[in-house]
């Protein structure tokens, strides 16, 4: 157990926390929250189109589901892929419920293929067509996408989180930059 | 497109490649293919970024999370409920643990003693004694010269009743049969 006379929980691993938590530690819990708060939202902003209602919505429930079931957490593996597979399948869940025809048509991106080659990049435009881009790929692969190249996590830790093999993660991986690469081709330097 | 070659787009352009490392990147891909990845995998991790999440969201579960943790007071402790045998008995351990744990209690008592001559001298003093205790136990003698003859039992004799002569029982009855006095039976047997 940890000391609770501490006056600081920035050092403690996320696990430790997530015992703490367990034993209804509310500062572990702002500590966890404060780590992965901003994180998480950022996720299901870029997961679910853009939407920050949404977003702050799903990050919500997120950290209720770890406030009402801490114990659900199994502290031998790592919170970090345990927090992104919950999410994950929050996201999946919102993915089978929302039907295509229900995302807004005139959400910014339009269609990459009529955009203008300019000599000198722009940016924004540039930014406009790889978000498009990521969105067109399918749930599993904008999935790789997001935690390999956005959030960053490592090939190992998206295997965890998407629960296959390494090996699958790598091929998913190939196979999305392939498609967005060749989506964003029409843009050269 | 191997891990490489996608290290490699992250870290340097096309121009700044090795001679080894641009034939590992040819091998995969076109220049402009190469510099179009360099330039998604810079742009993806600062990629719609989104709003902070409102600080109210930390408070709402913050509060959520109080909410659930439990309340420290004694008002939890005073409502304990256990049975009046289970708290004698703890009671009752706790006095026996507490007389147990207990250092004993040393008192020095002062003894005059006064030498009366100058020699060696013991005092006995029992400290302790064993208490033995007898019991009686047949042992029966195997010579009979010395088995102790039983006396003979004594039983005492009642007094005898005095003997009352049969003759006693063969005389007359003294006084008058009421067949010889009619006047006396009439007033016996009068029914008026």
């Amino acid at each position: 157990m940890l000391n609770r006379f501490k006056t600081t929980y920035r050092n403690i691993p996320d696990e430790a926390l997530m015992h703490e938590i367990t034993l209804r530690n509310e500062r572990a819990f702002a500590e966890l929250y404060d780590r992965y708060g901003a994180r998480m939202h950022r996720f299901f902003y870029r997961m679910l189109w853009r939407d920050a209602a949404k977003a702050e919505d799903f990050t919500q429930e997120l950290f209720l589901k770890i406030i009402e079931k801490p114990q659900s957490f199994d502290t031998g593996r790592s919170f970090k892929t345990w927090l992104y597979t919950l999410a994950g399948n929050m996201c999946k869940n919102e993915y089978r419920r929302k039907k295509p025809e229900d995302l807004d048509p005139t959400r910014p991106g339009g269609d990459i293929s009529t955009y203008y080659l300019p000599d000198q990049i722009d940016r924004q435009l540039f930014e406009t067509s790889l978000r498009e881009a990521i969105d067109l790929l399918s749930e599993v692969h904008k999935q790789c996408f997001v935690l390999r190249y956005q959030e960053e996590l490592s090939v190992a830790e998206i295997a965890a989180v998407a629960g296959c093999p390494e090996g699958t993660v790598k091929s998913r991986l190939h196979y999305a930059l392939q498609q967005v690469s060749e989506r964003m081709a029409v843009f050269k330097y | 497109m191997n891990e490489l070659v996608e290290k490699l787009a992250s870290r340097k352009t096309f121009s700044e490649l090795t001679e080894t490392e641009r034939e590992a990147v040819l091998a995969e891909m076109s220049p402009d293919a190469y510099e179009n990845l360099r330039a998604l995998l810079l742009a993806a991790p600062a990629l719609d970024t989104g709003p902070l999440p409102p600080a109210a969201l930390r408070a709402r579960l913050l509060d959520r999370m109080a909410a659930t943790a439990p309340r420290r007071s004694m008002s939890g402790v005073l409502a304990l409920r256990m049975p009046v045998w289970q708290a004698a008995a703890v009671l009752a351990i706790a006095v026996a643990v507490v007389w147990f744990l207990k250092a004993p209690v040393v008192q020095e008592v002062a003894v005059p003693v006064v030498r009366i001559q100058t020699d060696t001298f013991f005092r006995e003093k029992v400290v302790w004694r064993e208490r033995v205790v007898f019991r009686e136990k047949a042992a029966p003698q195997e010579n009979p010269a010395l088995v102790i003859a039983l006396p003979e039992p004594f039983f005492p004799r009642e007094p005898a009743a005095p003997e009352i002569p049969s003759a006693m029982f063969e005389q007359a009855p003294a006084g008058t049969s009421l067949r010889d006095e009619p006047a006396l039976m009439d007033f016996f047997v009068q029914t008026k």
